[in-house]
């Protein structure tokens, strides 16, 4: 069926569990409120609820009888991709705590990058996959703690001999900013030719994009912001 | 395999020498590489917030570790509490916490201050009463006199029924026979904006709002049972001089700073100390007399604070009860 | 006096100038990507924004905004794609002088456009949302809910052909609002309660996720479907003669003044958006320029009129839609919307007060909207041969990007709570895959981030308002300015009818 007509169906059975739902909410008097007067929890709620029915089931009837509406020609790969993307972020988000900030951003942007540049997902496509992405996890990780290392090392300098610029933000920060930015692009600079064309092409583009990316918002969004980035498995 | 194995095995031992040249010196607190949150329960701006940051900026000083404020408002405060009450108990996470705490716990929306740990007290910020100047009401006296004539004719709007001023007003209005109709509002802001614009009779006000719009509000009567420590408002008169002798009201919103319960004593110790030092240092003292910000009767740390905690707790159960809003 | 030398403060200092520099450059390059839009923009950057105090997050927006909303006319006029639908009127002559071969002074002129039709509204902004604000005192429960009515149904009118899917939509967002706690009593109003309470459910759908799924995510994943057809490079065309001389611009003056005008009045009116007030205006200069005693040269030929019209008129919107924004809480169009969650998360309440007590805040507004708009000029100007090159970038990297952005940034909203925080990323992710298929299905998304915001307004208010009337259900209608309200409330549903009718 096309997307036209079911989401109007779908619609008109949530707008009905909302209105069961309104129902069922708790209609507590309005805290120490003698007078009353209050049109109370649930008034929003109903009206809402058939609002949304009323148009629900208005354009059910009516995208019922517009013709035209011939099945949405789309590429099954397409749909693949979709379907992966969406998975994927839904793992992401579950395993956030437990895997942590860095690997999970990893494997999510490398495998989506992965398959979104082959344009679809095959069987024989997850040998090389699969192998790409535990190498790219890997120097993620080594990448990583590169970087804490060295701001840990500046850190806890600057405590000892109580250099209060060592402990700012700009140099705990920036100093592994700059590092990282060299090291990544002396590798990008050996590996160039492979990752310009070739059997690893992809592969390697995809490396290097999600292991700049994580990093990156690891930066800015841990580093700079204090943002509690989950560590979950690296645990240093 | 060959050289990929070689690579891959290089890795893993590079990985491993990181894991273990990083991770040592743990063990000490505080971990100066972790950061203290304070989390504030109510929005950037607030009475909670602007009360509180200035202590945080003082207890920077005294701390190894980084400090940060965190606002996780909603819910009334039971948002941000319940936030600290998930995370673990390691003293990297302190409470804003209070009269707030009190009434959100006895409404059952959070297991608040029975689940925390007081650390130190910060202070009393009393609620005035006041009306338009151009209403017809002079004095409490008035005010109350006619709400008993009209009952249910005269509004009384509060900041929003979960937090303290919402309390407040109900165990006034119950105190009062029920005269008022009691109206939350969203917020400080909106019950302002509100009483200025003439849509709400009476509303029940922090003195710093008072002051920013003294040339249109009235102050009736202050909740408190000493007189405003500002100037400009020590004129208003106690609910004792309004002729309100045996009125019992939780008449304003007390802030203290906890930890989650099971914190380790060594970490709750210093922490205290830090608190201690930033409450009295002098750009803090200066900070609250600025305000207006009165002292609770004693400074309270740790079991103290908690002990006071157990006082607010008896004075607020009659009126929450009465209300209506007790969960048990 | 003070309170403008303090607004000035707040924005011409290093760190925040920077910010807004780099807000700016982001801006366009986002908008100049086919298909992110300057809401989505806003939206991504929202987190970052959030870290930031209150005037230097704002004017970063607001680089963003001007940025993205100026940066679409890029791919408009070499490639005939709009960047987002802030630029829709702006490829038929755009492309048309790539084609003649002028794509520099097609560029050029809309940058310099953008800039005209940003500061004019800015001036009008300034000079007209403190009057408004004034006036807002007047404003009770009754007239704020009858107010986010208006919006409400506005938003779903327009934003549609078919004035149900807006009304779909719209209340989709309402219905989403209420979840979480009632506000006057504090009980959890949820499904399965007494499983969900004590959760950050219980503090409902927060509003910054929610955007950040539904314009970002929700583009992440239906811009897989460009994938097969990969990126367009732009043509190699010589970009030459970049500023169109003050003789032409001062030619245009009626064209100026009527785009500006048209933009910052469709932007002013709650709900409606850049994509209306371009066609408008792009309309109004066919009918200027092919006047027979017009000298202009006739818009829809590949002329530079017909590019500076609608590049005045998108600009001079965001100024207009921040003035109901700024005075009384109600979004101009989406991306105010997401500038007005900013704001309000931030803890800034629209409205008297605003005007009165934190008024160097509003002229830190103003300032930053100003310098935003320089910058879009000089950056624009300087990078017209360097932005083009942004529709290199590979879709297949693009897109993850935006979807682990969009996660990472739902998570530090609220970075220190890292429980509420997960959770806030299943909201995006949630929002984001019911806004592709809503965007499959062609409905409006933009009522569903109206009813989100507005919801509280209206219900609070709605219910104060009744209470205050000591019960009295009738009290919308003894208020003068409410009936106001509602009058426009019931013309805007009845529009469509009315045009159909013709």
């Amino acid at each position: 069926m096309h997307i036209k007509r079911v989401i109007p169906i779908a619609f008109i059975i949530i707008s009905l569990l909302y209105i069961v739902f309104s129902f069922t909410v708790e209609e507590r008097k309005m805290i120490g409120d003698v007078r009353g007067w209050d049109p109370g929890s649930r008034a929003m709620p109903i009206g809402i609820g058939f609002i949304m029915l009323t148009a629900s089931v208005y354009l059910t009837y009516k995208e019922r009888r517009s013709p035209g509406l011939e099945e949405e020609r789309r590429e099954p790969s397409i749909k693949r991709l979709v379907i992966l993307t969406v998975l994927l972020s839904a793992f992401y988000i579950l395993c956030f705590r437990f895997l942590g900030f860095i690997i999970s951003t990893h494997i999510l942007l490398f495998t989506l990058i992965y398959f979104n540049y082959q344009q679809d997902i095959r069987w024989d496509m997850i040998p090389v996959f699969s192998l790409g992405l535990l190498i790219s996890t890997c120097v993620m990780v080594l990448f990583y703690s590169i970087g804490r290392y060295i701001s840990r090392y500046l850190f806890l300098l600057g405590r000892k001999f109580d250099i209060p610029m060592l402990k700012g933000k700009i140099f705990t920060a920036g100093i592994p900013f700059v590092v990282l930015l060299i090291i990544f692009a002396i590798l990008l600079l050996l590996l160039r030719k492979a990752i310009k064309k070739g059997k690893y092409h992809i592969p390697l583009v995809a490396g290097f994009t999600a292991i700049g990316a994580t990093e990156f918002l690891f930066i800015v969004f841990k580093q700079i912001f204090w943002v509690s980035l989950v560590k979950g498995l690296i645990f240093w | 395999m060959g050289k990929r194995g070689v690579l891959v095995c290089g890795l893993v031992l590079l990985v491993a020498f990181f894991t273990f040249a990083a991770g040592q010196d743990e063990g000490v607190w505080p971990d100066p590489e972790k950061t203290i949150t304070i989390v504030v329960p109510y929005s950037a701006g607030g009475g909670t917030d602007t009360a509180i940051r200035p202590v945080v900026e003082e207890m920077k000083k005294y701390s190894e570790a980084i400090i940060i404020v965190s606002n996780i408002s909603g819910a009334g405060s039971s948002k941000g509490t319940n936030e600290v009450l998930s995370l673990p108990a390691d003293g990297y996470t302190l409470l804003a916490s209070g009269t707030h705490t009190v009434s959100a716990t006895m409404q059952g929306l959070t297991d608040g201050y029975k689940q925390l740990d007081g650390i130190g007290s910060l202070n009393w910020d009393p609620f005035i009463i006041a009306v338009l100047k151009s209403q017809p009401w002079k004095s409490m006296k008035d005010l109350v006199e006619d709400a008993k004539k009209n009952p249910g004719k005269i509004s009384l709007g509060n900041a929003g029924m979960g937090g303290a001023t919402g309390v407040a007003s109900v165990a006034m209005n119950l105190a009062f026979g029920k005269a008022f109709n009691v109206t939350p509002f969203q917020g400080g802001q909106d019950l302002r904006a509100n009483v200025l614009g003439g849509h709400c009779d009476v509303g029940i006000f922090s003195q710093s709002e008072i002051l920013a719009n003294q040339d249109m509000l009235n102050p009736l009567v202050i909740l408190y049972h000493e007189h405003s420590a500002l100037d400009e408002l020590k004129h208003v008169p106690t609910l004792n001089e309004a002729g309100f002798e045996n009125l019992k009201v939780p008449g304003g919103s007390f802030k203290s700073i906890s930890v989650r319960k099971g914190t380790p004593e060594a970490a709750k110790k210093q922490l205290a100390e830090i608190v201690k030092k930033a409450y009295h240092s002098q750009a803090y003292q200066s900070f609250m007399k600025e305000k207006g910000l009165l002292p609770p009767p004693d400074y309270y740390e740790l079991t103290e604070l908690d002990g006071y905690f157990d006082e607010l707790v008896g004075a607020f159960t009659p009126i929450m009860k009465a209300a209506g809003l007790l969960k048990e | 006096m003070e309170t403008v030398f303090s607004g000035f403060l707040q924005i011409f200092n290093i760190q925040t100038v920077l910010w807004i520099a780099l807000g700016e450059i982001l801006g366009i390059i986002l908008g100049a990507l086919p298909g992110l839009t300057a809401t989505m923009g806003i939206a991504l950057m929202l987190p970052i924004s959030f870290q930031l105090s209150k005037a230097t997050g704002m004017a970063m927006l607001l680089g963003v905004y001007c940025g993205a909303v100026s940066g679409a006319s890029i791919p408009a006029i070499l490639l005939g794609i709009p960047g987002n639908p802030n630029a829709i009127a702006t490829i038929y002559d755009g492309k048309a002088m790539t084609d003649k071969g002028l794509a520099g002074q097609a560029l050029g002129g809309a940058v310099v456009a953008s800039f005209i039709g940003g500061i004019t509204s800015l001036i009008i902004l300034a000079l007209f949302s403190p009057i408004i604000a004034r006036f807002t005192l007047a404003f009770g429960p009754a007239e704020k809910a009858s107010l986010a009515l208006v919006g409400l149904t506005i938003i779903a009118s327009v934003s549609s052909k078919n004035l149900a899917k807006g009304i779909l939509t719209g209340t989709l967002g309402l219905s989403l609002s209420l979840f979480g706690t009632d506000p006057f009593s504090n009980a959890v109003r949820l499904p399965f309660r007494e499983i969900f309470a004590k959760t950050p459910l219980t503090s409902g759908i927060n509003l910054i996720p929610a955007l950040i799924g539904l314009f970002g995510i929700s583009q992440a994943l239906f811009d897989l479907q460009r994938i097969k057809t990969g990126h367009i490079a732009p043509p190699q065309i010589k970009i030459e003669k970049i500023f169109p001389s003050f003789r032409k611009i001062a030619s245009m003056w009626r064209l100026i003044i009527e785009a500006s005008g048209i933009g910052t009045l469709i932007g002013a009116i709650p709900g409606t958006g850049a994509s209306i007030a371009v066609f408008l205006s792009y309309e109004r200069a066919k009918k200027i320029t092919s006047s027979p005693r017009s000298k202009l040269e006739k818009v829809g030929t590949g002329c530079l009129e017909g590019v500076f019209t609608p590049e005045v008129a998108n600009n001079a919107c965001t100024g207009g839609a921040l003035i109901p924004a700024l005075t009384l809480g109600i979004p101009g169009d989406a991306a105010t919307a997401v500038l007005l969650g900013a704001l309000l998360i931030k803890g800034v309440v629209p409205g008297y007060r605003l005007f009165t007590e934190e008024m160097s805040l509003v002229y830190a507004i103003f300032f930053a909207l100003l310098l935003s708009n320089i910058f879009m000029l000089i950056f624009q100007l300087m990078g017209v041969r360097l932005f083009p090159k942004v529709l290199n970038v590979p879709v297949a990297i693009l897109l993850p990007a935006i979807l682990v952005l969009s996660l990472v940034g739902s998570y530090a909203i609220q970075g220190q709570a890292i429980i509420a925080a997960t959770f806030d990323m299943g909201v995006a992710l949630g929002l984001g895959i019911l806004g592709y298929f809503l965007k499959k299905a062609d409905y409006p998304i933009a009522p569903i981030v109206l009813g989100l915001i507005l919801g509280g307004m209206l219900e609070e208010n709605f219910r104060r308002a009744v209470k205050l009337a000591e019960g009295n259900y009738f009290v919308f209608f003894t208020k003068p300015i409410a009936i106001v309200f509602i009058a426009l409330a019931v013309f805007s549903v009845a529009l469509p009818f009315l045009k159909k009718k013709k």
